[in-house]
């Protein structure tokens, strides 16, 4: 149970965080471009930070199903409900941490934000 | 909330016993019951201006239901609502995933960035391993009792690495300059950036399912 909480809720945010920061520095210092398929050319990519938390909060979410094919019940019981538990919670998790993040997308982003994030 | 509605439920079929008669009627109730704990969740509003979480709601009231309203059933309604239940489940899901692949094909956005992808790619599953180890890591030093071994650790890393079906479901709930009703929106996503969020979002989900889901078998 304790496992559970722990690795569902702190993995999640600890990614997010992880996620967020390292997305970040790679679109500054990456110089990415980004390539029109129908027409060609391309443009650079420039998108500032509340849409890319927005764009990193969902890719915090993991899916359970294939997860929980590593390991069958019988063999591992507490490591099998162990990654399922952790799933779903993070899943859970994770669409409130978009829906948050959803929530503050007209406001900039200062030091504050993190804080009106996590509370 | 969840709980008290799954409380509510466990006793209400536990001493009412004529809903216990047929097996579809309790689960149709079980099944009622889950539904309004999410929506009567989301309805409530602190005066705080806190919004209160269904889903959050709906797996306590699931979780109690497995516990305790499960053995308040009839034999045959326990046969019923695990049956029931888990068609419902495998039905949706298929119903996701076959919904991810063909928008694969018919909305396929304008701009693409390979880049992107791959960074992004290695972001995740750097992140996950960093995430994973330095949290489990950081929690030990507080409790030093030893719960998890560390080739364990390692497959809950490896576990979680896939993105699944839930991350592509979000994306699309993104808002855009030039969406339908909303031109004028100001915080919202430019459309190049928004076609590029659905693309690299599109490929990452693929990439991951196939590379990682793949090795998992023989595990």
């Amino acid at each position: 149970m304790g496992n559970v909480a722990i690795f569902g809720l702190g993995v999640t945010f600890t990614c997010f965080v992880i996620f967020s920061v390292l997305t970040y520095w790679s679109i500054i210092y990456g110089n990415m471009y980004m390539t029109n398929y129908h027409e060609g050319g391309t443009m650079p990519i420039e998108i500032d930070v509340m849409r890319m938390l927005l764009f990193t909060s969902l890719l915090c979410s993991s899916d359970v199903v294939a997860a929980v094919s590593i390991v069958n019940y019988e063999a591992q019981p507490k490591l099998y409900s162990c990654i399922f538990g952790e799933g779903v919670v993070n899943d859970i998790v994770s669409i409130i941490l978009f829906n948050t993040i959803e929530s503050l997308q007209g406001t900039e982003f200062t030091v504050y934000s993190p804080f009106t994030i996590a509370g | 909330m969840g709980l008290l509605f799954g409380v509510v439920l466990a006793l209400m079929l536990k001493h009412v016993r004529f809903l216990t008669v047929t097996p579809i009627i309790e689960t149709f109730m079980i099944a009622s019951f889950c539904y309004a704990v999410y929506f009567l969740t989301n309805l409530i509003r602190l005066p705080s201006g806190l919004e209160m979480s269904g889903i959050i709601a709906l797996l306590v009231c699931a979780i109690f239901s497995a516990h305790y309203t499960y053995y308040n059933l009839s034999p045959q309604g326990k046969v019923t609502t695990t049956l029931a239940f888990s068609f419902a489940g495998e039905a949706a899901e298929a119903c996701v995933y076959s919904y991810v692949g063909l928008a694969l094909y018919s909305s396929i956005p304008t701009w693409w960035s390979v880049s992107f992808v791959l960074i992004q790619l290695a972001i995740i599953v750097g992140g996950r391993i960093l995430g994973v180890l330095s949290t489990f890591y950081c929690f030990r030093l507080m409790c030093r009792t030893k719960t998890i071994k560390f080739n364990e650790l390692l497959f809950i890393t490896y576990g979680g690495m896939i993105r699944g079906a839930i991350a592509f479901a979000l994306v699309l709930k993104i808002e855009f300059k030039g969406d339908e009703g909303n031109e004028e929106c100001e915080n919202c996503y430019t459309k190049e950036n928004y076609d590029l969020a659905v693309s690299s979002c599109l490929m990452l989900v693929l990439a991951t399912t196939l590379m990682f889901g793949t090795f998992m078998d023989g595990a």
